[in-house]
């Protein structure tokens, strides 16, 4: 299922949120990153039919969501996981999870248990099901909303934040589980941390100030910082300059300063790029245009 | 559980309790009016109901639109926000309706209800319900408007205090008079009174539309204040 | 003394911001410029701070109802919102908190109902050609409406520890008229006591305001309005003093 976004804007009152946004999102997985206040949220909001555009197109499939009709029938296989997800304290796993399949048109009792008791076991919350939402960790809670998301077996599945506030082992777990249900679904993952992406999605889009500053693949967003990253190691001060330093690790006589910068600091060695180091020049060039 | 069920827990113990609390207050003053030896007021506060349940009820109609936890969630799903919230807000309104009307009825039975109006059939019910759904409507109508439920509250129970005193103000302002909930009835001129009734029930579904309209709009309900 | 002045200043500038504020007494006000629109001036000439004073009191029958209710959620709201953690992490303690939050949030409510009185006392001045009428407000604010505000303060920001909203807003608009408008022969109750917060002793005993209400014209000592002023806040704070040690000791208990 493709999705298909043109000339997509949003405005608050007067503050725009998203500038005539043209993305494509083919099936399969794929990572939306941005810096906070970039515009991911309204837009996935919009996809998930929550907010409407103030101006341009967007497809689902088949489905138009400037009507009423397109955003209800996005609705039916949509699973949709926000960033915030708000919880009913005084409902216990199970029962917010059968609420929400309600919610979703299950209709058959028996098969709508049957679905909550398997995704309870896919997310590792048996122990915890029936304990009520207020005594869970955060680390739980997501994992419900995990839960909840895939509760329709949606074909559109738009994730926010997935991973935050999860152990590195359920992180993994949830990684691989997003590239298993891909498939011939659509997956939209928007995340702060590049390494999900990396670990994941094959194509990524980029937002910057509300519009799309890259749209391609994961290794084409790497090659963006071909030449431009540097290891450089010092005992001195930190580097500074028209440059950003992606990471400083102390080693035995001073600091390994790894760095995004067009002119290589003296001393410093060139290194192949990673996803990071490329989301990190993208901004910088965007940022100095 | 089915969506009613789910839709009732949602609603809240405190508005399916209130109105029995209302009823149980009344009726433990009233016995206490008889125990200091003022019986003669026990029918009076037994029968202040009539009063009460308009504004608990109204109260009970704020709690069943208040904010949602969830909402974005909810917003995302298919069935619609307005739909569950329109059915909290009839749980309420129906649960109310029910005990203030068994409430009235028995006392009517009992012959303790001190009321003015002509024994026809459930014409005290008159004296309840269409302030009920005046207050409902109002209150819900002010939560939903301003996304404060506190603002509905405050607003039902301002609107029945004063509603309830400054009689001779009520009935001089000519424009506002249709609108007094507890307009006295008048065995002189009982269509007055039937009239009220119809309008204050009109207004009262009238601003139920309106609050019904303003749940359809998903990024009004994204605005709650906390 | 900081974080306390602290907590007051927030939650002074965070009531004073919510919508619910403005809308809750502002529909209050409407509603009582309409009602009067017609009144016309007394029928026999009253002193100005008598007249003052019965102006003052028909407001007063009924907006402090909007005020306690919207004070009932302040204390509740930090486990809503998930703050309390955070907060109990602080070295701020419980009781500075508490108190901050209780005299921000009051003096920030009574502001807009402040302007409510001042608004409609201007109105029917002018109505019955005496638009200094005003003038007499800040001290009938402090000394009849203010007592009995900080008292339904208190309440409202104690209880909601124990009871949820909505029900705690239908047992105060029950206890209100209750307390303050049901007559005292008609049925038991706190009104035409030390303890009614409509301010009908300090009302008498200071400013002579006794030809309506409770009194009757009989005049009562300044010792009974002070007494019921005093009464008023110490059962406030109690109430408060309540909530702290109760909070205290389940912290405690954890």
């Amino acid at each position: 299922m493709e999705i298909q976004i043109t000339g997509l804007t949003k405005q608050f009152g007067d503050v725009p949120a998203l500038r005539g946004v043209d993305l494509t999102i083919p099936s399969g997985m794929f990572g939306l990153l941005g810096p906070n206040g970039a515009g991911k949220t309204t837009l996935m909001r919009i996809l998930a039919g929550i907010l409407h555009a103030s101006a341009g197109a967007v497809r689902v499939g088949t489905h138009d969501l400037s009507t009423d009709a397109g955003r209800q029938a996005v609705k039916w296989i949509l699973g949709y996981l926000p960033q915030e997800l708000g919880v009913y304290p005084d409902l216990t796993g199970t029962e917010f999870l059968e609420y929400i399949a309600i919610l979703k048109g299950m209709r058959d009792g028996a098969r709508r248990r049957a679905r909550v008791a398997q995704l309870i076991e896919t997310v590792g919350l048996e122990d915890a099901a029936r304990r009520q939402l207020r005594t869970y960790s955060g680390g739980m809670k997501r994992r419900i909303g995990i839960a909840q998301a895939l509760l329709n077996d949606p074909r559109l599945l738009i994730v926010d934040e997935p991973t935050a506030g999860l152990d590195p082992e359920e992180r993994i777990r949830f990684r691989n589980m997003l590239v298993a249900l891909a498939g011939d679904r659509t997956v939209l993952l928007c995340t702060h941390i590049v390494e999900d992406v990396a670990q994941t999605s094959h194509r990524v889009a980029l937002l910057l100030g509300g519009r799309v500053v890259f749209d391609g693949t994961t290794t084409g967003l790497a090659q963006a910082a071909d030449g431009r990253v540097w290891s450089l190691d010092s005992s001195g001060p930190a580097p500074s300059g028209d440059l950003t330093v992606v990471s400083a690790i102390a080693i035995e006589r001073g600091m390994r300063y790894r760095v995004v910068s067009e002119v290589p600091p003296a001393g410093a060695s060139a290194v192949a790029p990673t996803l990071e180091d490329g989301y990190v020049a993208v901004m910088q060039k965007r940022r100095a245009a | 559980m089915t969506a009613l069920a789910f839709e009732s827990r949602r609603l809240g113990w405190p508005a399916l309790v209130a109105p029995l609390f209302a009823v149980l207050a009344l009726c433990f003053f009233g016995l206490l009016s008889q125990v200091i030896g003022a019986p003669a007021q026990t029918d009076r506060v037994l029968s202040a109901i009539v009063q009460v349940g308009s504004m608990v009820g109204g109260i009970a109609a704020v709690s069943a639109v208040a904010s949602d936890p969830a909402i974005e969630l909810r917003l995302s799903l298919p069935r619609s926000v307005r739909r569950s919230v329109l059915l909290r807000l009839l749980l309420a309104l129906l649960w109310s309706s029910a005990v203030i009307g068994f409430a009235t009825e028995l006392l009517h039975e009992l012959g303790r209800l001190t009321s003015e109006i002509p024994d026809a059939p459930l014409a005290d019910q008159l004296e309840w319900l269409p302030p009920l759904l005046l207050l409902a409507g109002v209150g819900a109508l002010t939560a939903v408007a301003t996304r404060a439920a506190t603002a509905g509250a405050g607003v039902v129970a301002a609107a029945w205090v004063l509603s309830n005193l400054l009689s001779q103000l009520w009935s001089s302002v000519t424009w506002l008079t249709p609108l007094w909930i507890a307009l006295p009835f008048d065995p002189a001129d009982p269509a007055r009174w039937y009239w009220n009734r119809i309008t204050v029930a009109l207004v009262g579904m009238a601003c139920l539309a309106i609050t019904a309209v303003l749940l359809g709009r998903p990024e009004h309900l994204l605005a709650a204040e906390r | 003394m900081s974080a306390f002045l602290g907590a007051l200043r927030y939650e002074f500038c965070m009531q004073l911001r919510r919508r619910s504020v403005w809308v809750s007494i502002g529909f209050a006000l409407v509603l009582l410029f309409a009602l009067f629109s017609r009144s016309g001036p007394p029928e026999r000439v009253l002193p100005p701070a008598d007249t003052a004073l019965r102006l003052v009191g028909n407001a007063s029958f009924f907006l402090p109802v909007a005020f306690g209710i919207l004070l009932a959620d302040r204390w509740r709201r930090e486990r809503s919102l998930g703050t309390l953690e955070l907060l109990d992490s602080l070295p701020a303690s419980l009781g500075a908190r508490l108190w901050g939050k209780y005299f921000g949030a009051t003096i920030a409510t009574m502001i807009p109902l402040l302007l409510a009185f001042a608004l409609f006392m201007l109105y029917s001045g002018v109505r019955i050609g005496d638009a200094t009428l005003v003038r007499f407000l800040p001290l009938i604010f402090v000394v009849v409406i203010a007592p009995g505000l900080l008292f339904v303060a208190a309440f409202s920001i104690a209880c909601t520890e124990w009871l949820p909203v909505p029900l705690y807003a239908v047992l105060f608009t029950g206890y209100w008229f209750w307390g303050n408008l049901v007559p005292p022969e008609r049925m038991p109750t706190l009104n035409c006591t030390l303890l009614t917060p409509i301010g009908e002793y300090p009302a008498a005993a200071f400013f002579q305001h006794t030809d309506v209400g409770c009194f009757n014209g009989q005049s009562i000592p300044i010792a009974l309005g002070l007494a019921s002023i005093a009464l008023l806040l110490a059962t406030g704070a109690l109430a408060l003093f309540a909530l702290q040690a109760y909070i205290t000791r389940r912290a405690a208990a954890r």
